[in-house]
């Protein structure tokens, strides 16, 4: 019973992180570069592993290293600047297969890192998760202004002289702490549909961010919860029917608000 | 005696190796409305882009005194038309400096913001998705947040493109009136407006095509013996 209620509440912590953190990944249009933060921090655990550190210390130290560097490549303003992060991507993967597969006995761990097993989730775990969780959530709501100008119009906000990188190196920091977060809900290979998905159906009955963040963090809350119930009665992996859950509501909101907007539309036609 | 507020002198710019501007020279005084006009590729935008101080020039130098605030209203296309951002956060976000932590904006702030919309014509729309306006109320509500924060220099990047015709008559007798107060840099292609309204015109097609010509007697191009057809001929419009 206890790791069902250790399952919740990292779901439930989890749930706040991405529904803040994921809203700006959806507005900001950097599903990429989470994408490649994502993959370069297995990179980092994998390193963690061999060298006997904790893993999710260096997760933690690994995404904001990551930040850092990607924040440094888009400054260069390159043109090929999806090509260095996508080589980040798999170079970051490769980095975290290779070093695990040297450190003898560790297999197993990193495909929790890469599938996520939610129940497996300990106290301590539970404790890092939810620090993790203030962390994430002091820095959007101290720099939330700013993060929204750099979102909507960078080149408004250099002109306004603020500082841009510095606080894309924060907001990206934030995404990926929370990355490191859902990795242990959902795994690595799911985390940027927990991250997305929510705000993209969010996005679809609101034009505001803040109302955006809470539908954002009910329907994660309702994606996690109703999966890891799921889960447990057809005896499958958590973070595969977390997702599938999610990507399902995704197609079936879509459909449901086309509709809606075909019926306003032929109302109107009606009227006039 | 006016103050210098722009002083470029001898700017350059390239695109990696692809020159864009050359050895451009101007100087811009307190309360003067000058047009940047040129053919497309001719380096306009990237000339006010130096300005604003989002591109830096590889040769020459730029000055302009500490103490004067620019607003700049870019091109509202430029601008992700999803992003769920209401006409009243666009203008307020006008007013965000560095260390403006935390999601609130004070009384003072919001109660400007609405006498700005107010006199914008934009407060019926304060609490509509930007991305949802007409082009004329989006380009309007660009011009409300640069002007929140009073700036002292506004530049403009083609106003009036993407907008219909009354929405460009309002803009441009915006511009007049704040001209009174305010200086103003402009990219155009509109040279009607130009030749009416403009206090100075740089001819820009990588490098300076003329030296820059002034108001004279009611008359544009008057002072340097030139006809509105010679520098719209020179100028490639």
């Amino acid at each position: 019973m206890i790791f069902f209620i250790n399952a919740f509440t990292a779901a439930f912590l989890a749930s706040i992180a991405s529904g803040i953190a994921g809203t700006f990944v959806y507005i900001k249009k950097i599903t990429f570069i989470a994408g490649g933060l994502a993959h370069a921090i297995l990179g980092a655990i994998g390193f963690s592993v061999f060298m006997g550190f904790s893993p999710v210390k260096g997760a933690i130290i690994g995404s904001i290293l990551f930040s850092f560097l990607i924040v440094f490549i888009k400054n260069l303003s390159l043109h090929n600047e999806d090509t260095i992060i996508g080589t980040l991507w798999s170079g970051g993967m490769a980095a975290g297969i290779l070093f695990t597969y040297m450190t003898p006995g560790y297999n197993s761990n990193l495909m929790t890192w890469l599938f996520g097993n939610i129940l497996m989730v300990s106290k301590s775990d539970l404790i890092y998760l939810a620090l993790l969780d203030i962390a994430v959530m002091a820095l959007f709501f101290v720099f939330y202004k700013m993060f929204l100008i750099i979102s909507f119009d960078s080149d408004f906000a250099i002109v306004k002289k603020l500082k841009v990188s510095l606080l894309n190196f924060l907001m990206f920091s934030a995404i990926s702490i929370t990355i490191v977060i859902l990795m242990q809900v959902v795994g690595l290979i799911l985390v940027i549909a927990l991250l997305t998905v929510p705000p993209a159906i969010a996005s679809l009955f609101s034009c505001r961010v803040p109302i955006i963040i809470f539908i954002s963090f009910f329907l994660s809350l309702i994606f996690t919860f109703s999966g890891i119930a799921l889960s447990y009665f057809v005896n499958a992996p958590s973070g595969a029917v977390i997702i599938i859950i999610a990507v399902a509501c995704y197609f079936i909101s879509v459909l449901v608000n086309g509709l809606i907007k075909k019926f306003i539309c032929a109302s109107k036609q009606k009227l006039t | 005696m006016k103050n210098n507020v722009i002083t470029i002198e001898n700017i350059s710019f390239s695109y990696d190796s692809e020159p864009v501007l050359k050895n451009i020279n101007m100087e811009i005084y307190e309360k003067d409305f000058a047009a940047v006009i040129g053919p497309n590729g001719g380096g306009k935008t990237t000339l006010l882009k130096i300005i604003a101080g989002l591109l830096k020039p590889s040769k020459g130098s730029l000055t302009i005194p500490e103490k004067f605030k620019i607003g700049y209203v870019q091109q509202h296309p430029n601008l992700n038309r999803e992003f769920p951002v209401t006409v009243e956060d666009v203008v307020l976000s006008g007013t965000v400096k560095n260390f403006s932590l935390f999601p609130f904006f004070n009384s003072e702030v919001k109660k400007k913001a609405n006498e700005l919309m107010a006199k914008l014509e934009l407060i019926s729309f304060s609490k509509m998705q930007f991305g949802k306006l007409s082009g004329g109320q989006k380009q309007k509500t660009l011009i409300a947040r640069a002007l929140i924060d009073n700036p002292d220099i506004i530049l403009l990047d083609e106003p009036v493109a993407n907008v219909d015709s009354i929405a460009e008559d309002e803009i441009y007798s915006m511009l007049r009136e704040l001209n009174e107060e305010k200086t103003i840099v402009m990219v155009s292609h509109d040279i009607s407006f130009v030749s009416s309204a403009v206090k100075k015109v740089f001819c820009v097609n990588k490098t300076l095509e003329l030296p820059e010509t002034e108001h004279d007697d009611g008359s544009l191009f008057s002072k340097y013996n030139k006809t509105k057809n010679t520098v719209i001929h020179k100028c490639g419009l």
